[in-house]
């Protein structure tokens, strides 16, 4: 399960915005993310390496500069 | 130059909305109180209908119309973008039904009425409908607001009420708790009850209708 993939990287569950994150990784799953893609997709976007310094969403609509900003405000 | 919130924004349009939501809640009341009127007059004494009409609160408003975005953020670069006329369930009843069996009676007699309207049901965990929900307009009071009605087995319907107000309702107190829903070990708790209640019904129901079983118990 998809689900089953992200906790057991160390992604937590974000209830009140619906995304998986991993603070150590800075990478954020979108539950529309997650749920419209494969198993395979998501162990590759979890693996892959992320250069920037800031987080990583993973979002099916890309998420707007003041979406992030906040977002990231949230996970801290 | 001062900009009000997205969230102030719709404060104020959830103010403009209150009384026509009111209204429509008080007639989807009246009209499935009146459409079931015939399963009510027959129900056995210890069998139950009871009809519950709610008005979303604001904050509750704001927070489902956010989390209904990806990532549960406004995007504050598009104020103009969100109204909560895009929410399905500004009013709402719900009829609780005892036991689950005249469940199917009052969907058969409410799903001809509310033709139409968009099914949503609330799934019980098992590939199966745990409460039948519908969400539509009902124009004759109201082109814009939209309305939902649930019909719920009653034990889960109160059940829900507790535990709904002291975890899932927008507190900031509550907010640790609410993570705290989410995960694992309560989901399976929270499970292991909606399991628990429908198999009383169950058993409840099987009793009643076991002919043996009920020269027993009298």
């Amino acid at each position: 399960m998809k689900k089953d993939i992200l906790w057991g990287a160390d992604y937590r569950y974000n209830f009140d915005r619906d995304i998986y994150f991993n603070r150590k990784a800075k990478k954020a799953f979108s539950l529309e993310f997650v749920d419209d893609k494969s198993e395979e997709e998501i162990r590759k976007r979890i693996g892959e390496n992320t250069e920037s310094a800031g987080w990583t969403f993973y979002f099916n609509s890309i998420p707007s500069d003041s979406v992030r900003q906040e977002l990231e405000r949230v996970l801290g | 130059m001062f900009r009000r919130t997205i969230p102030d924004q719709l404060r104020e349009e959830y103010f403009d909305l209150l009384p026509e939501i009111g209204r429509v809640a008080g007639y989807l009341e009246a009209e499935i109180r009146y459409h079931t009127r015939e399963i009510l007059q027959r129900l056995q004494p210890y069998e139950q209908l009871v009809f519950k009409s709610r008005v979303k609160g604001c904050e509750s408003a704001l927070q489902s119309l956010r989390r209904r975005q990806e990532g549960g953020t406004f995007d504050a670069g598009r104020p103009d973008a969100y109204s909560l006329l895009d929410l399905p369930d500004l009013a709402g009843v719900r009829v609780l039904v005892f036991p689950r069996s005249r469940l199917t009676d009052v969907d058969l007699v409410l799903r001809e009425v509310f033709e139409g309207w968009s099914y949503d049901p609330v799934p019980d965990g098992a590939g199966g409908v745990l409460a039948p929900k519908y969400s539509g307009r009902r124009t004759q009071v109201s082109r814009k607001v939209r309305a939902e009605y649930q019909i719920v087995p009653m034990l889960i319907g109160l059940y829900w009420e507790v535990e709904h107000s002291a975890i899932y309702k927008p507190a900031p107190a509550g907010k640790g708790l609410k993570n705290k829903a989410a995960s694992e070990p309560m989901e399976d708790l929270n499970a292991s009850v909606v399991r628990a209640l429908l198999n009383f019904e169950a058993e409840f129901e099987r009793r009643k209708l076991d002919p043996f079983e009920r020269t027993c118990d009298s």
